[in-house]
């Protein structure tokens, strides 16, 4: 899959083409308006990460542009969150936005989203390893081995394993299972993961749930 | 202006005093004229034939010799000039005369001018000899050149006095404009002296005329507001500066020793990760603080709901769950979770659930830090007189009075030695308070030291709080 990222900052899109290349796509990076806006329009992208603030031509001109031609999703990119650029941003015809600084693991999760075609069919049996998750009688089980959980428990390991080998940033987790959607400077959400690793993992030799330090946590089986 | 007034009162007077000044004198020379009439119709009386007033003129010329204006006339009915006394060389006055057995009055004469033009008052009437015969026609007029001249100077003076004494006022009161504007212009001087380095200048009150110094006290008022206000920027801005210091100290310090010399790739790692730490704590109170500023400019929209107070209690209760069991703290939703005022057995309010979850989290999260192991947190949801009060108390040494009205500004801290800005960097009851606000509420704090703190969070109730907070929202951008 291939993704243009549009942005001037050097450093910002340098780190944006390695890491969306190391998580698998292949990634042009345009350094100006003019060069972005020339480039999507030739096409064969699946995705465009777009930086407002661009010399030349801006974000929003791009995109108007962009738009004559192209339907391809669009990310925006901004430091300025104010209500009236999202709504601005959207309605030129955005799919996403994110505002910086923003966790590398919440770009990845807004790009996967948007590249996911059709409506995400939720499971309900995961299956990982020996981990099993019935998700709608709630019940999970390892080595045959029933596994009690709480409800936000449950929630917390039901997110892990449907975005399996995804890294989910705490922020992330926070929003996801208690609808808190900022950023917390408590250490709540760790204590909450070392509580469903005692319960899942701890009597296991097989770990599956791992901590990315200063990213956040990931359920993935690994040799 | 105020001498163009002064100018046309005096005016007015003048012109006033001008008339009836003309009036009286007219009046006087009138009664002149009858009188000389009935003096002369008296010696007519006394008057035996024409022929007698013919041989002694003097008798009726001294009726009108001592008063060289004083015109008098007699004529006989056929027109013969008996005796003419100052008599122009013009016409005569004309006019029907007053028969002789009518009493003379003012209503015979009339406006006459002299043949030279000089006006006059002039009357004719006739009158009877001692025969009751014969009738002689008497014609008396008063040139009032002696009047005009009268009139005239006195016109004049009008005119010098009034513009003089307009002058005089001007003069006057540009005098006392300046001596009464005196203390303004102190005042205006006191004013230009305050600057945003000198914002302690204050205007001096007692200086001010009585009349001002209400006007002097509200400014003042004004004054120490904006000085207060701007020195909370000022700290404000120094405060952000001295928070961001450690956290970039620390990622320059760890980041340089690091690069020294070479290391291993798990060294490397546990490097950037603690760098991370240091970026999010950077990336959460630069969030904070812009939140702040768009809450103090009413630029949040406000998503409100209807929300189950106690409910919300409970899912935060969920949430710091397991990090409260951790330090030993346990957390209750306790008390009245009832209506004080009402059968309803649910609170509902009206609130943004994102922001009102960020207030409670806020508080939630101070409370758990200050209590110690073994103790309880009270959550709590009440109504009283219109209000939901959703309160957080916890056990513990407690805040000192002197710093409880301090406690919701921006970057406080009852403990200054305490540094530990990895938490909220003294930003976190400040955006309680913000939440309040915005919500057409208000944060409320209550210490006893040794025993409990209780923080609130008040918000209008459902139905009331639709007009409560309607300013609130008014304020804000769609």
């Amino acid at each position: 899959m291939r993704i243009l990222v549009v942005e001037d900052e050097p450093k910002t899109g340098d780190y944006l083409r390695k890491g969306l290349t190391e998580s698998g796509y292949v990634v042009d990076l345009a350094t100006t308006g003019r060069d972005g806006l020339f480039q999507a329009s030739e096409g064969g992208y699946e995705l465009v990460v777009l930086d407002v603030m661009l010399p030349g031509i801006d974000g929003w001109e791009v995109i108007r542009e962009l738009r004559k031609t192209s339907e391809t999703p669009v990310l925006f990119l901004t430091a300025r969150d104010e209500v009236e650029d999202r709504v601005r941003g959207l309605e030129l015809g955005a799919d996403d936005y994110l505002v910086k600084p923003f966790a590398f693991a919440e770009l990845l999760a807004r790009v996967r989203t948007l590249l996911r075609r059709g409506p995400v069919r939720e499971l309900e049996h995961i299956e990982i390893a020996d981990l099993s998750i019935d998700v709608l009688k709630r019940r999970v089980t390892r080595q045959e081995h029933r596994i009690d959980l709480t409800p936000k428990e449950f929630t917390l390991l039901h997110l892990l394993a449907r975005r399996q080998g995804e890294v989910l940033s705490r922020s992330q987790i926070a929003s996801q299972v208690w609808d808190m959607n900022f950023d917390s400077d408590t250490n709540v959400v760790d204590v909450a993961v070392r509580r469903l690793r005692a319960k899942v993992d701890d009597p296991f030799s097989l770990k599956l749930i791992h901590t990315m330090r200063g990213m956040g946590y990931v359920l993935e089986v690994r040799a | 202006m105020f001498a163009a007034m002064t100018l046309v009162t005096l005016g007015a007077v003048g012109t006033y005093l001008y008339l009836s000044l003309a009036t009286e004198l007219r009046e006087q020379d009138d009664e002149e004229l009858v009188t000389t009439v009935e003096a002369a119709r008296h010696r007519l009386l006394e008057t035996a034939t024409i022929q007698e007033i013919r041989d002694k003129p003097y008798v009726f010329r001294n009726l009108a010799s001592q008063r060289e204006n004083l015109v008098l006339v007699l004529r006989t009915l056929d027109g013969e000039t008996l005796l003419a006394v100052h008599a122009p060389s013009a016409p005569l006055p004309a006019s029907p005369p007053v028969p002789g057995g009518t009493p003379f009055t003012d209503n015979g004469l009339h406006d006459w001018q002299t043949g030279e033009g000089t006006p006059s008052r002039a009357g004719v009437a006739t009158g009877r000899l001692s025969n009751r015969i014969d009738q002689v026609e008497i014609i008396v007029a008063l040139t009032s050149g002696e009047r005009a001249t009268v009139l005239r100077n006195y016109r004049a003076r009008v005119v010098e006095a009034s513009l003089a004494g307009a002058l005089a006022a001007a003069l006057l009161g540009m005098l006392l404009a300046r001596a009464g504007l005196r203390p303004l212009r102190r005042l205006a001087a006191d004013a230009e002296a305050v600057t945003v380095n000198r914002l302690q200048t204050r205007l001096n009150a007692k200086a001010a005329p009585f009349e001002l110094q209400e006007l002097v006290t509200s400014i003042n008022g004004m004054l120490d507001r904006i000085e207060d206000g701007f020195q909370r920027l000022t700290q404000f801005s120094a405060d952000v500066a001295h928070d961001l210091r450690t956290p970039i100290s620390n990622l320059l310090g760890q980041s340089q020793v690091a690069l020294s010399k070479p290391r291993s790739a798990e060294e490397y790692q546990a490097l950037l990760a603690s760098n991370v730490e240091e970026f999010e704590r950077l990336a959460r109170m630069v969030e904070n603080m812009l939140f702040l500023a768009r809450a103090d400019n009413a630029q949040i929209a406000l998503k409100t709901e209807n929300i189950d107070g106690g409910r919300e209690l409970d899912s935060i209760a969920e949430y710091f769950f397991g990090m409260a069991e951790d330090r030993a703290v346990s957390i209750k939703v306790c008390g009245r979770a009832i209506g004080a005022d009402s059968g309803e057995s649910r609170i509902q309010l009206l609130a943004d659930p994102s922001l009102l979850r960020r207030a409670l989290h806020n508080l939630l999260a101070n409370a758990i830090r200050y209590t110690p192991p073994g103790g309880t947190i009270c959550l709590d949801a009440e109504r009283r007189a219109g209000e939901v009060f959703l309160s957080v108390s916890n056990p513990g040494p407690g805040i000192e009075a002197q710093h409880l009205p301090h406690l919701f500004d921006r970057f406080y801290r009852a403990d200054p030695s305490r540094s530990d800005s990895a938490f909220s960097a003294g930003l976190g009851l400040a955006i309680v308070q913000s939440i309040a606000r915005l919500h057409g509420g208000r944060a409320e704090v209550e210490s006893h030291p040794g025993e409990t703190t209780v923080f609130r969070l008040v918000l209008p109730v459902v139905g009331e709080a639709a007009g409560a907070t309607g300013g609130a929202r008014k304020a804000v951008q769609p």
